[in-house]
């Protein structure tokens, strides 16, 4: 089982460098669920002994993760044409640099700060990495769907990092939780739908009237 | 009636969990129900019945504290706390969100009423194409019940959900007026704030990683009695759980959502946003900070409370100086009393106990003159069709009822006498003087001035400006009935604070 959740570790590192490189929202929602999966799938895989409540509470994370929102997501994306007209702000060139730079950092953090748990080689600089990668999403990307995406990616990042030092938690405070970022997704996206409508566009930088004079 | 104030305590405590239940979660299930109803006349019902109730057994709980006996928290770890001994700012804080939503519904029931008689434009011209009611009763009641929620965890992850919720719950509010500007403020709501909470929720993580060598416990019952914490760790969780809560409580730098939000919401809403949300989020610092003192940070985390506090009354300053809009100038006043909540958590992390009840004072006192304030400029939108303080001449005569609520309003939130705000301004400068912190004493005289100069310029032109085509406005007197209310209710908290602390 070890060996899966290494290569699932990996896999998720990986997810970081597509999600820094592509540019199209569609890819980015692809890549969120499929990270999403990942983090969500492993301490399934990390846990010795089957329990049939962290197996229902994965189960629902991987459905919501992996299905849920990227459904709400890409019926946003399919109904505006401009979302495939978009062009990078950036080279990439620009997002390999990014990219290792996350990658460095995360290391770097993960080795100065003392972890005295058994959890997997890389899972730590994994998460840090997919917390820093979504925050950059969030800052650098202005199309209102990537900014979603990049919540999600933080929030995968967050996750990871609890399963990987093993915060256990009362099973209402895990589903309470997760509550909220199913509803965050939910009104964020209808937030993004009513902005297409109103202002015909999906650069949240067109969102610039209030501000001080 | 001694006898029967005891019983109703002593009641009241030993069925303090089923009333901390049944507060959190009716607003849920009245706010679920309103969505059902057929007629809009009926959901405003609903929000007022449950106001009502929601207060009445909040009375009943807080009745709880005088029972002389009461639970000591109990035994076993629960996620709501099991009673408000040991736990004064949960009682202060549940106390200040359902006096307010009481207003706020009061106003809320007129303003739905007058909002279905007159259509409405916004700033640049389109007809306002309001929310149906059933959403906004429903999310009212479902943010009440996030808030009640808030004030009831005895569990850090649970603090962060219900925190979270409040956001959620609040956006589809802010935006009831569906125009550009509110979209606008909601999307920078809810972005800056979920983002700012996700970081709290790794703060949170931090924490258990703190406390591990003890079990790793979130429940605060077991971080206030851990006796071994990591000093890296607990420090990391302090600085992520202040910038995470910090966010939603509008310090600065990261108040940048507020100002936006509190403007744009109707009325009722900037009102709950400023007078109740904002303390919630305040209450995730307060049990922050508390684990740190416990754990033995207390000055690391008063330094970042104090730093941070007078940082946001800095930069409240600046922008009320430079206001053009009342409701905004109104909304940075609030970020200015955050900062001094701030500032007096720092002072009291340092050992000073006296300083709580300071806070207290503060937080009260602001929460019920800022919502008052808010009803008030709801109507004097409604009357003059602008947020701009200089586009409003000679309320004195043309609408004497509302300014008169609004030069009062002034005067109190200045902090001037009777207002309960004057206290926590002197103290903290007697405090900065006594420590020898000159220079931090003279630039927040400073500060405190050029905020007084900034309001006195807004608030006496809207009352006492002519103009050649002034008219007098026919008023609605009925629905600012929680202002005058809350305007007296906080003079009287001068008083009483005055005569009990005369002794000390």
């Amino acid at each position: 089982m070890e060996i899966i959740s290494q290569f699932i570790v990996l896999a998720v590192i990986f997810c970081n460098f597509f999600l820094l490189y592509s540019y199209s929202p569609s890819e980015l929602v692809k890549f969120t669920a499929i990270q999403g999966v990942l983090t969500a799938a492993l301490p399934l895989l990390s846990s010795s002994e089957f329990e049939y409540q962290a197996s229902a509470f994965a189960i629902c994370v991987i459905f919501l993760k992996g299905f849920f929102f990227p459904l709400v997501l890409n019926r946003i994306i399919k109904k505006n044409v401009q979302y495939s007209n978009g062009k990078p702000h950036y080279s990439g060139a620009i997002s390999a640099l990014l990219y290792l730079s996350v990658f460095f950092l995360s290391v770097w953090l993960s080795a100065r700060l003392a972890f005295e748990t058994k959890a997997l080689a890389w899972i730590i600089p994994a998460s840090f990495m997919t917390i820093f990668s979504g925050l950059l999403l969030i800052i650098l990307r202005s199309q209102t769907v990537s900014q979603i995406a990049g919540y999600m990616v933080l929030e995968n990042g967050i996750y990871c990092f609890g399963s990987a030092v093993f915060v256990n938690q009362p099973l209402m405070v895990e589903a309470a939780i997760l509550l909220d970022i199913f509803v965050a997704v939910f009104v964020m996206g209808m937030a993004v739908f009513h902005i297409e409508r109103e202002f015909d566009d999906i650069d949240s930088e067109k969102l610039s009237e209030l501000k001080e004079v | 009636m001694i006898f029967f104030i005891n019983s109703i305590a002593a009641y009241s405590s030993a069925l303090f969990r089923e009333l901390s239940l049944i507060l959190t979660i009716m607003p849920a299930f009245l706010g679920l129900i309103s969505f059902f109803l057929s007629s809009n006349s009926q959901r405003k019902r609903v929000l007022l019945t449950g106001s009502f109730f929601h207060f009445l057994i909040t009375l009943l709980i807080l009745s709880s504290i005088f029972y002389s006996g009461g639970l000591d928290g109990g035994q076993k770890t629960s996620l709501l706390i099991e009673s408000f001994s040991g736990n004064a700012e949960n009682a202060v804080f549940l106390f200040i969100v359902s006096v307010l939503f009481c207003g706020a519904s009061w106003y809320g029931y007129w303003y739905l009423k007058l909002e279905e008689k007159t259509q409405r434009e916004d700033e640049e011209g389109f007809i306002l194409n309001d929310e149906p009611e059933a959403v906004f009763v429903a999310f009212m009641l479902l943010f009440l019940s996030s808030m009640t929620l808030v004030c009831f965890s005895a569990h850090m992850g649970l603090l962060w959900a219900s925190i979270e919720a409040t956001t959620l719950f609040s956006a589809p509010l802010i935006y009831f007026h569906r125009s550009r500007r509110s979209l606008e403020a909601t999307w920078k709501y809810l972005v800056v704030c979920s983002v700012g909470i996700a970081i709290a929720l790794l703060g949170t993580f931090f924490l258990s990683l703190a406390s591990h060598k003890s079990g790793g416990s979130l429940y605060l019952k077991d971080l206030l009695s851990c006796s071994m914490y990591d000093l890296l760790w607990i420090k990391l969780s302090f600085i992520f759980l202040f910038v995470g809560y910090g966010t939603k409580m509008g310090l600065a730098p990261l108040h940048t959502w507020l100002p936006d939000a509190h403007s744009e919401a109707p009325s009722v809403v900037s009102a709950l946003l400023s007078g109740a949300l904002l303390n919630c989020a305040f209450l995730g610092i307060w049990k922050t900070n508390e684990i740190a003192v416990r754990a033995g940070i207390g000055d690391f985390s008063s330094s970042i409370l104090t730093a941070f506090g007078m940082l946001t009354i800095f930069v409240s300053a600046v922008f009320i100086l430079n206001q053009s809009e009342y409701k905004r100038a109104l909304a940075y006043s609030s970020v200015e009393n955050m900062g001094v909540m701030s500032l007096l958590l720092g002072f009291a992390s340092r050992g000073d106990n006296g300083i709580y009840k300071l806070i207290f004072l503060n937080a009260l006192g602001h929460s019920f003159i800022k919502s008052a304030m808010f009803f008030t400029a709801g109507m004097i939108l409604m009357y003059y069709k602008t947020k701009k303080f200089f586009q409003v001449s000679n309320m004195a005569e043309r609408s004497p009822f509302a300014a008169s609520l609004w030069f009062a309003g002034f005067i109190l939130l200045a902090g001037a006498p009777p207002s309960p705000l004057f206290f926590p301004k002197f103290f903290i400068l007697k405090f900065s003087f006594m420590s020898g912190s000159y220079f931090s004493a003279f630039l927040l005289i400073f500060l405190f001035s050029l905020i007084f100069a900034g309001f006195a310029r807004i608030f006496v032109s809207m009352v006492f400006s002519q103009n050649a085509e002034d008219e007098r406005i026919r008023e609605e007197k009925l629905i600012l009935a929680p202002s005058w209310i809350f305007f007296a209710a906080a003079s009287l908290l001068f008083f009483a604070f005055f005569y009990f602390s005369r002794g000390a």
